[in-house]
């Protein structure tokens, strides 16, 4: 058996408390969702309820990369497992979550709309903004954005490691700092309005699709480069 | 196992002492390297370096594939080596000691006759 | 050929040096006893060995080939340490599990015999387990792994006796049975020194002893007598350690001298004694 596949099953074992959560908690909110609409029957008109419980998936996911990070990694070196086999591990991982996250998620969206909104109108995964005609697309619109979350928070794992609290705390001040400067230039140009035009004339699939693409590069790459370097 | 000398010595000692008090006869078969090891709790180097110097000095053989056994003559080998090294690693510290304790030689002697007696 | 390697290896962090220069070789299917006292640089050869931790200089080499980020060898290569760091919410079959994974050569038969004589609870957290507990599960992957190269840095924290001497015995049966290149780091010495063929002490970074165990077990003695008698014998070899009191004199020697003892008792010095009188006591140099 090949490094990184071992690296990859390691990682997965426990794939019911890690990988599986997010799951469960868009299980839980369908559940509860639904339950409230049936029961209160609050936005029956033909528009339907929003709702944008369904960030759940996303938001539980996060913890994930960090447990990741922090607990497994150093196991795996422990049990010599190489660096390099983690990191390709946890991409492969990080892919397979993110295909399973935009199909799964694909077949939910066209179930509530066969069903008209789980038969009490309310939208949570076909929110207007999501909406795509294509399949291929709408697991796009799912699926990307769940692993720049994954890169993110991997990122953020591995900063940690490698330049500990001190380190996590300069990267966020880092952040805000670059935050504000952009803000700041793009008010005192006055050009927010045209980058707000920009975004918003674009397609959502490149918002939702393309744009966490990029983010996913750059913070995917950072974190490659800090795991090979990192202390255990 | 915590004399001075050599484990794998006290290894090969103990054999040789079995062999001499007729707990392994002759052409009989010996503990592997590996039961010696464990019992006696130390490396199956060790034990096999101990076996080694036994079939060295004759008193092992190996009949290959299924292991160690007393050579026929082997209780005499050990006799024969062991009375020789009687006076040597026996009498010569008893005089000494005798001498320090300002026995003579003699008195010596009486008292090995009367440990003989006992 | 020899599993381990080292020549003239430099191990530098800021402001300290944790290895100096050090060079040796540990012969395969053998049981290797790395001594030392604590921070005196055995753990970082032992992570440099097996690729955590990365060398400022020399040359490393296991089985062959340099460890760093070196699949081929890791993959025969199985480090258990005293502060393992598991996933805390792993139980401890998934523990195992993992190792299994990771080891090619894993004995699952082996280890469930383990788990029984150290009479570990297999669905328990590992989290939830007793310091002696988390150390059985260290020392069951490491035997159970049967890695071709297996490093034990201090493996038995919080073992009582009885479950060391399990340790021993079954460490002994297996390589008995298997033999593989086992590397031990240990502070109890006289608990382990019948097990190891080959001792290296490592002082302050650098290799202050490296024998085959038989040989220094036979070398060094301890000489008792008058403070006179004794010094006479000794004459012209150093000694490693001198107590004296009311005309009474004891040293440590290195080795017999080669004149006879007269009017001195000569007794065979241990292991461990060997050992603690050869390394530097901190303001003694």
């Amino acid at each position: 058996m090949n490094p990184t596949s071992k690296a990859v099953r390691v990682q997965i074992l426990k794939w019911n408390q890690t990988f599986a959560i997010p799951w469960y908690s868009l299980a839980l909110a369908i559940t509860l969702v639904v339950a409230i609409y049936a029961v209160v029957g609050g936005g029956a008109s033909d528009s339907g309820g929003h709702t944008g419980a369904a960030t759940i998936f996303y938001a539980s996911s996060a913890g994930t990369q960090l447990w990741l990070i922090n607990q497994l990694f150093p196991f795996c070196m422990a049990m010599s497992v190489t660096r390099g086999a983690f990191v390709r591990a946890t991409m492969l991982v990080v892919a397979a979550e993110a295909v399973i996250a935009g199909v799964g998620l694909t077949v939910l969206d066209r179930i509530e709309r066969a069903t008209d909104g789980w038969f009490v109108h309310v939208q949570l995964l076909d929110l207007p903004y999501l909406h795509q005609e294509n399949v291929f697309a709408q697991a796009l619109v799912y699926g990307v954005p769940m692993a720049a979350i994954s890169a993110v928070m991997a990122c953020v794992g591995a900063v940690f490691r490698t330049f500990g609290q001190l380190g996590l705390w300069v990267f966020g001040m880092g952040a805000a700092f670059l935050a504000a400067v952009v803000f700041a230039a793009l008010t005192l140009t006055h050009t927010a309005r045209s980058v707000g035009h920009f975004f918003a004339s674009q397609p959502s699939l490149a918002n939702l699709a393309l744009y966490p693409l990029v983010v996913l590069a750059v913070f995917g790459g950072a974190w490659a480069l800090l795991m090979m370097r990192a202390r255990i | 196992m915590d004399d001075g000398r050599p484990l794998f010595q006290q290894i090969a000692e103990q054999i040789e002492g079995a062999i001499l008090d007729g707990s392994l006869a002759a052409d009989g078969q010996v503990p592997s390297t590996n039961e010696l090891a464990a019992f006696h709790r130390i490396n199956p180097a060790t034990a096999a370096k101990g076996i080694n110097q036994l079939v060295t000095d004759g008193i092992l053989y190996k009949k290959r594939g299924i292991g160690m056994f007393v050579a026929t003559d082997a209780r005499e080998r050990v006799l024969e080596r062991r009375r020789e090294a009687f006076g040597r690693d026996f009498v010569k510290p008893l005089l000494v000691e005798a001498r320090r304790l300002g026995l003579s030689a003699e008195d010596v002697k009486k008292l090995i006759e009367k440990g003989g007696q006992e | 050929m020899s599993a381990v390697f080292v020549e003239d290896l430099t191990m530098r962090y800021r402001g300290h040096t944790a290895l100096d220069g050090v060079g040796l070789e540990f012969q395969e299917n053998s049981i290797h006893g790395l001594l030392g006292r604590n921070g005196a640089g055995k753990t970082t050869l032992m992570r440099i060995l097996t690729g955590q931790e990365f060398a400022t200089s020399g040359r490393v080499e296991v089985f062959g080939q340099p460890p760093r980020e070196n699949s081929a060898v890791l993959s025969r290569v199985c480090f258990i340490r005293e502060s393992l760091k598991y996933p805390t919410n792993f139980k401890v079959r998934e523990a195992l599990a993992a190792a299994a994974i990771a080891c090619d050569a894993w004995d699952a038969a082996f280890a469930e015999r383990l788990v029984r004589d150290f009479a570990l609870p297999a669905h328990r957290p590992l989290k939830k387990l007793s310091r002696g507990q988390l150390s059985a599960v260290g020392i069951i992957i490491g035997l159970a792994s049967r890695a071709p190269l297996t490093l034990f840095d201090e493996p038995y924290l919080g073992l009582d006796a009885v479950a060391r001497q399990v340790f021993y015995d079954r460490l002994l049966e297996d390589f008995a049975e298997h033999p593989r290149t086992i590397v031990l780091s240990t502070h109890l010495i006289d608990e382990v020194a019948d097990l190891l063929e080959h001792v290296v002490l490592i002082d302050a970074g650098r290799v202050v002893i490296d024998a085959d165990a038989d040989e220094l077990r036979g070398q060094a003695v301890s000489v008792a007598g008058s403070a006179e008698a004794v010094s006479a014998y000794a004459q012209g070899v150093a000694p490693l350690h001198r107590s004296e009191l009311a005309g009474r004199l004891r040293v440590a020697l290195p080795r017999r001298p080669a004149r006879p003892a007269d009017g001195v008792s000569v007794e065979p010095l241990s292991l461990q004694d060997l050992i603690v009188f050869s390394t530097s006591q901190g303001d003694r140099k």
